[in-house]
């Protein structure tokens, strides 16, 4: 559905995406993951035809974006970074609005705007102004006017953000309700949205494209070792550690002390926790040792973006 | 709001020119020695001729205000993203913007139409000239509209493109002046590219082609540029 190819766009002297390639199915659930400043926008504002490319060229359903912007712009449906709203328009003229110029026939526009009213939850505001709306409406306002043509091909520059957790559940919801129909890009910074959205990832850091897999394939790139955090008491600190660094599938132990009581906290890095806390844990209480806690500490996002992309720079270098 | 600072402007000019006049007739009346320059006299030269000047010099001023939002309004919320990523051309966009800005200016030229009222009630006016004043005026606002509509589009930022159009359209209203200081060729280019000028003869009743041919192509000149910059979208940033 979208061939991307060579594409490379440079602003001046900086380089905001060099030489890069991929294709997204008809019917697919594409996810763009990338910190920031990583040149996801500038991709898909070159998709939309909103940015010309310096290099390369990119296909849409057939139609190159640049030659021939129409046709593709009939059939994508675009919610850029900031919700593209006028705060002093209803949500129901708003969206009547961008069907009239998205080409939606006149006697189609108003149904047209009640379904994608009630797809993007936005129906119980129809009539208010969008500029008295929060965030997280504008937010989903913008989703609406991205559907509100049915578009073939829908980009959705991060659209999670801005959106509290209920939102983001719903959003997500309805992203996953358009697989098949429509073939999605998103682009996020948020590893799990992708996991639980995406059929495909591809994942850009500073303007290239590092890694391209299904997100299970990924995640378990990234979660194969992970780290266990111990809270433990009736011991010494040296017995302990000696004791959980002999067991199977641990790789490092690290022993502070527990402030708030007299206890200790064992930092454990492990292969896997599901497949090796079980022994870790029968271990210490079978040494008579109190286990007070026992939790795997989640990498945070910077951890985990850097981690993939030494693990898939090491990939290449093999 | 634009429409009410514009009909204080012109209705105070209105005021102004009127009452002069009567205290012009009524000098004139009361001393025998000037009875024959009495029948000269005429509510055309006196009063509505420097009342179209006015307007036009009220329009300069607004006209950069009412334009200044059109584009540069869209660059700042990020809604031209949505314009130029959907299926409609830039000469759409750009027409369309123009018209809705011309729409309300002719809006605008529609409310002075009571000044006349007022005139037509207590003295008679040639038809000829009054309809070219107003011609003369549509169009100048036409071509002042194409340059605002120009330079909003270069900016995020309203005042930027306000304060960018007045001086553009300043420089093309005082240009005219730079004749009487240079000779030849050169005074008759700046007497043919100044607005002033060909505005004159629409004030007088005076309807020559060069001066339709003058507001259309400037008008032309600053859609083309509009289009030019909305496309140039693409390549910058």
């Amino acid at each position: 559905m979208i061939e991307v190819k060579n594409l490379t766009k440079n602003y001046g002297d900086f380089t905001a995406i060099s030489n890069v390639n991929f294709n997204v199915k008809s019917g697919e659930i594409m996810g763009f993951l990338g910190p920031n400043a990583a040149g996801k926008t500038t991709t898909m504002r070159v998709i939309t035809g909103y940015l010309s490319p310096s290099a390369g060229s990119v296909t849409v359903d057939g139609h190159d974006v640049y030659d021939e912007g129409m046709q593709v712009k009939k059939i994508i449906g675009y919610l850029p970074e900031k919700p593209p709203v006028y705060p002093e328009l209803a949500v129901r003229s708003y969206l009547k609005f961008v069907a009239e110029i998205k080409g939606v026939a006149t006697r189609e526009i108003a149904k047209s705007v009640d379904l994608a009213m009630e797809k993007a939850s936005v129906a119980n505001v129809a009539n208010k102004l969008i500029g008295t709306l929060s965030k997280g409406y504008q937010q989903r306002v913008g989703l609406a006017q991205a559907l509100v043509h049915n578009p073939k091909v829908l980009i959705l520059d991060e659209p999670t953000v801005g959106l509290d957790p209920t939102q983001i559940i719903e959003v997500r919801n309805l992203i996953k309700s358009l697989k098949d129909s429509h073939t999605v890009v998103l682009s996020t910074h948020i590893l799990p949205e992708v996991s639980m959205t995406c059929s495909r990832v591809v994942i850009i850091n500073q303007g290239n494209i590092i890694a391209e897999d299904t997100p299970s394939n990924l995640t378990k790139a990234v979660t194969s070792d992970e780290k266990v955090e111990l809270i433990i008491s009736g011991g010494e600190a040296q017995n302990i550690k000696d004791l959980i660094a002999s067991l199977d599938g641990v790789i490092s132990v690290d022993m502070t002390s527990y402030e708030p009581q007299q206890a200790l906290k064992a930092l454990v890095h492990v292969k896997s926790s599901f497949d090796h806390m079980p022994a870790i844990a029968h271990k210490l209480i079978s040494s008579n040792f109190k286990l007070h806690q026992m939790r795997t500490l989640e990498m945070s996002l910077e951890e985990t973006f850097l981690k993939l992309i030494s693990k898939m720079k090491g990939v290449e270098q093999k | 709001m634009l429409i009410t600072v514009y009909l204080v402007l012109t209705g105070f000019f209105f005021y102004l020119g009127f009452v002069r006049f009567a205290n012009y007739v009524n000098m004139i009346a009361s001393n025998p020695q000037y009875t024959q320059q009495l029948s000269q006299l005429n509510l055309m030269d006196h009063v509505l001729r420097p009342l179209s000047y006015n307007i036009c010099i009220v329009v300069l001023l607004l006209i950069p205000l009412l334009t200044m939002r059109l584009y540069s309004e869209e660059n700042k919320m990020g809604t031209i993203e949505l314009l130029l990523t959907s299926p409609i051309s830039h000469m759409e966009i750009v027409m369309g913007k123009f018209l809705a800005s011309f729409f309300v200016y002719f809006i605008m030229m529609l409310f002075t139409v009571v000044y006349l009222l007022i005139i037509l009630r207590y003295g008679k006016i040639e038809t000829g000239p009054l309809f070219s004043s107003y011609l003369g005026l549509l169009l100048v606002g036409m071509a002042f509209l194409a340059v605002g509509n120009f330079t909003s589009t270069l900016t995020k930022n309203q005042v930027v493109a306000a304060v960018l159009g007045f001086g553009l359209l300043l420089l093309f209203w005082v240009i005219g002046w730079g004749a009487y200081n240079s000779e030849g060729k050169m005074a008759s280019f700046l007497t043919a590219i100044s607005v002033t000028e060909h505005f004159d003869s629409f004030s007088k009743g005076v309807l020559t082609v060069k001066d339709f041919v003058y507001y259309f192509s400037f008008t032309f000149i600053g859609l083309f540029l509009t289009k030019v910059s909305l496309e140039s979208t693409k390549w910058r940033l």
